[in-house]
């Protein structure tokens, strides 16, 4: 079973490199961070049930409070988790269930974010 | 320049290259219409294995200079689901088969959109067990940009 949906980005990696590393580990962080906040806001209060191909309903708000952005968890490196079983089958579908990606489309929300908060951070 | 909306033209472009595929339909045991090649789910009712799904999963406009629309930067899933009693026999050809037809590929869509550019991204892999019986997904997260 798959343990982890890397996304990768063109932007990023020349823009961190053009900064000092601690300023990348600060960049990093707020990555996670925005991730985790656009995995979230999207979804909305059940009912109605999600629509399929949009980002989950939240029920009890369980699975919501588990998306959570983890800083530092290697060199240059920060995660977004979610609750396991439960997030993939949301992200990537069942045999029955059209998907609900939330994660991925977090993530690509948070690129451009991440490059604009480039500047505030080196030059705060 | 096209006025398509590029994530149809992707999913067209999607399905008519993976069911025009003579070897990939005849992994999956089925012809048009019944191509076994689904977008995000397997219809009510569907019962033959292995399939094909594919899902959009995220997008960005590209606009250099932040105005004119470029093209879409999309992700999208592209799987098979099989039984797990069948799984290495059928399935994993299939799902080399999909890889061959769209890494590094591109193409003109029946809407007359332009895929620019296809490539795998990253594969993963689901267990799902429904009713006392285990299905794997084996997927790859595909970018695609379109126009």
């Amino acid at each position: 079973m798959t343990d982890a949906i890397v996304i990768t980005s063109d932007l990023l990696p020349a823009l961190l490199a053009a900064i000092p590393e601690r300023l990348q580990t600060e960049v990093i962080d707020y990555g996670a961070d925005r991730v985790q906040q656009h995995a979230v806001e999207h979804m909305g209060d059940y009912p109605p049930a999600s629509d399929p191909g949009g980002p989950p309903a939240k029920r009890t708000g369980d699975y919501a409070a588990g998306i959570q952005a983890q800083h530092g968890t290697g060199p240059l490196e920060a995660q977004v988790t979610a609750p396991g079983v439960p997030g993939l089958f949301l992200e990537l579908g069942t045999r029955k269930m059209a998907p609900r990606p939330h994660l991925v489309p977090a993530t690509v929300e948070a690129v451009p974010e991440i490059a604009a908060a480039l500047p505030r951070v080196v030059l705060p | 320049m096209s006025v398509a909306v590029p994530t149809g033209t992707i999913a067209r472009w999607l399905y008519s290259t993976l069911s025009g595929d003579p070897t990939l339909q005849g992994l999956l045991g089925g012809a048009p219409p019944a191509t076994r090649i689904y977008e995000r789910v397997m219809p009510e009712g569907a019962a033959s294995y292995p399939v094909v799904i594919f899902a959009h999963q995220a997008d960005a406009d590209v606009r250099p200079a932040g105005k004119q629309f470029v093209m879409v930067d999309a992700l999208y899933q592209i799987k098979v689901v099989d039984k797990e009693e069948s799984f290495a026999e059928e399935a994993e050809p299939v799902a080399a088969q999909v890889f061959a037809l769209l890494d590094n590929q591109s193409g003109a869509a029946s809407d007359g959109g332009l895929v620019l550019y296809c490539q795998r991204q990253r594969s993963f892999e689901l267990d799902e067990v429904d009713e006392g019986t285990s299905y794997r997904h084996l997927g790859a997260i595909y970018r695609i940009l379109a126009q």
